[in-house]
């Protein structure tokens, strides 16, 4: 039996195979003031715990587990951190803010209702808040838990529709009538 | 009465304006010349009540002999027929000219000057454009009662000798369509270096007829003619020769020209790539960068092919100024994620300098479209699985919006004109002599049939929505393929028995 009989017959085998991952990488880029301390952990191991730098990149391989959970939090800020003028205007703070999160190469900050949808975000007192892009408050702890393969989790979690239908012509047209047709029409061929 | 009309038939892409004709209409009136363009598709559109489906399924009558089409179809086509005729009627002229943009223009050529013929339209017909300078393609053999000897021949000289039409301009047409007025003799293959023309004239235009994305027009521009590469499935070296470009101010400044006199700021260019000279691009973008850092409310933006070059070949530099330049919506010839196959259609590039084209794109946000297609000869079992897994690596790509527009394309064709027919006359690859363009035979690699590439494209068709790609163009590549595989299956089926009893 060639490869792609084999695929045709077990689509979803072959989907499982290719969306397989061996490992988690994110990548943060940030904008970071005043040298703040930056704690991540995966599965409650800490993966990076120190002052935040702009661009930062942790791997973590699954092994055999199969939810992953991600936390990542500031630190150690202190009361005199944050420095205001008479009328209350911010002069100097500490903090730290999400540029880009990007989670084995799927960029979350890009998908604005995925991001405040499925991410959740903690105070000091492990409340669910509103979801920020960043953290300007000690202790407020942004958390993602999925189930690996990432690909796969975010791809049913997403709610980005393959077809843009703002866009041209060429998009949007549905083409599976077709599709099934051709499907059924293999079999004409030898 | 008019000495020419310049006019551009099916196939037609509805979000694309053809510039041929206004570019020769304003060189023969700089010459003293009356003359005017017309886009038959526009009309063929507005006779499927705009309904890009039923578009499609009309146009893929030019695609197929004989394919079948309903009452509703066949009555729109005998309405376009006859608009045709009526407008010849209306605005008669000296000479008929027909852009043939691609072998996919010539069933609808032979129909409408059947029609012409028919009506005793008066008007000498001239025909030019790249789909002139290959061999019939396969839906037209039948209608023109082709022997196998015309079937080596080009497109054009074959209509000139059978007196279908009256002339034939091969290569570029700017110099030739004066001689050609001017009753001078007209060079057997045709060729220009220089840019310097005046400036396209889009008055006849119905630029609202078309459909754009979001309702912004895009203007043609060009750039260059031909290409630094010479894919093996590409028939651009053999139609333009050796690249030819013009200065990057030369470009930018017609833009800034054109954006100024007409009001659009979009530009779509007609090149086979934006990126051919690094330097002209480069120079292209300082002043087109500058300019839109100095009308912030009125920013210029282009889009066009772009070519994927090896990483070392583009330095960073190049994204950012580009983003400031207007780039956006580039088109990729991605074609295979197999590193393998990429040599083989002489790509001079890899999957790893696209995936990290796509990283500085979306670092620097810039849009683009990425065309693919899979059952290259070359492809084997394990090419095919590798470009699988290119899609589920671009698919990050997608949902940010980076890639805004993917082309899963149809199957391998082998295309008159491309390097790969070398292969052919070598009697590496058998081509079908019904359809010769899609059936055919590797020795190199005999598994890779028509039916394992039509199985092929349909498995990419459902992993791409699996992965929730935007893919772009599918219900014409798919609909050609059933139409195929409906029509002429007995026939594929024989070709490949063929080859198995003769133990090729």
């Amino acid at each position: 039996m060639k490869t792609s009989e084999k695929i045709i017959s077990n689509p979803d085998l072959f989907w499982k195979e290719l969306t397989q991952e061996q490992e988690l990488v994110i990548q943060l880029e940030l904008e970071v003031s005043n040298q703040p301390d930056f704690r991540i952990d995966i599965n409650g191991k800490t993966v990076y715990d120190q002052v935040a730098t702009e661009t930062i990149e942790v791997r973590y391989p699954y092994l055999n587990q199969t939810e992953i959970t991600v936390d990542m939090w500031m630190h150690g800020k202190q009361i005199t951190d944050t420095q205001v003028d008479e009328q209350g205007n911010i002069l100097v703070d500490k903090y730290i803010k999400i540029k880009r999160f990007i989670v084995n190469n799927f960029s979350l900050e890009k998908n604005f209702n995925f991001y405040h949808d499925k991410l959740k975000y903690y105070n000091q007192d492990n409340q669910s808040v509103r979801v920020e892009h960043g953290f300007w408050f000690n202790n407020h702890r942004l958390n993602l838990t999925f189930t690996q393969p990432f690909i796969r989790w975010y791809l049913e979690n997403s709610t980005i529709t393959n077809v843009n239908q703002s866009m041209s012509y060429r998009k949007g047209l549905s083409a599976d009538t077709v599709f099934y047709s051709l499907i059924k029409n293999l079999d004409l061929l030898d | 009465m008019l000495d020419i009309i310049f006019c551009a038939i099916p196939i037609r892409e509805m979000d694309q304006i053809y510039s041929a004709p206004a570019i020769l209409k304003s060189i023969v009136q700089e010459n003293g010349y009356k003359a005017q363009t017309k886009d038959f598709g526009v009309d063929l559109l507005d006779l499927c009540g705009r309904d890009p489906e039923l578009f499609i399924r009309v146009q893929n009558h030019f695609q197929v002999a004989d394919s079948p089409l309903n009452k509703r179809e066949l009555a729109i086509l005998d309405k376009f027929y006859q608009g045709i005729v009526d407008y010849f009627k209306k605005n008669p002229s000296h000479y008929i000219g027909f852009s043939v943009f691609s072998f996919l223009t010539h069933k609808a050529l032979l129909e409408i000057v059947h029609v012409l013929k028919e009506n005793n339209i008066p008007g000498k017909i001239v025909i030019g454009g790249r789909g002139v300078k290959v061999s019939p393609f396969s839906s037209i053999e039948k209608l023109l009662k082709l022997n196998s000897l015309d079937k080596t021949q080009q497109f054009g000289q074959i209509l000139v000798r059978k007196k279908i039409v009256d002339h034939c301009i091969v290569g570029d047409g700017e110099d030739a369509i004066l001689n050609l007025l001017r009753n001078e003799p007209v060079q057997e293959v045709n060729a220009t270096d220089t840019f310097e023309y005046p400036l396209p004239d889009y008055t006849d235009y119905e630029f609202d007829k078309y459909i754009w994305e979001n309702n912004e027009i895009m203007f043609p521009i060009t750039g260059s003619k031909g290409c630094v590469r010479h894919c093996d499935f590409c028939d651009i070296q053999h139609q333009f020769g050796r690249y030819k470009y013009r200065s990057g101010k030369d470009i930018a400044n017609e833009m800034i020209k054109i954006s100024h006199k007409y009001g659009y700021r979009k530009f779509q260019f007609t090149d086979s790539l934006v990126n051919g000279g690094l330097k002209p691009l480069e120079e292209f973008c300082n002043i087109l960068a500058e300019y839109n850092d100095g009308h912030p409310d009125h920013k210029i933006y282009w889009n066009g092919q772009y070519v994927c070059r090896p990483e070392e070949h583009m330095p960073e530099r190049f994204y950012p100024l580009m983003a400031r330049a207007g780039a956006h919506g580039l088109t990729i010839g991605a074609e295979s994620g197999s590193n393998h196959v990429l040599e083989h259609m002489n790509k001079k590039t890899s999957v790893e300098a696209l995936l990290y084209e796509l990283k500085l794109f979306e670092k620097y946000n810039i849009t683009c479209q990425l065309l693919t297609f899979v059952g290259h000869w070359a492809e084997t079992d394990e090419d095919f699985v590798n470009h699988c897994r290119m899609l589920i690596d671009i698919a990050p790509y997608a949902h940010s919006g980076t890639i805004s527009g993917v082309s899963l394309g149809s199957v391998a064709a082998i295309l008159d004109g491309t390097p790969s027919i070398a292969e052919v006359k070598e009697g590496k690859l058998i081509q079908s002599t019904f359809e010769k363009e899609m059936v055919w035979y590797s020795t190199y690699n005999p598994e890779n049939t028509f039916k394992e590439r039509v199985r092929r494209r349909i498995i990419v068709n459902q992993l791409a929505k699996q992965l929730k790609l935007p893919i772009v163009d599918e219900i014409e590549f798919l609909t050609y393929l059933n139409t195929t595989v409906e029509l002429r299956h007995a026939k594929i089926n024989k070709f490949y028995e063929d080859i198995r009893k003769n133990n090729i």
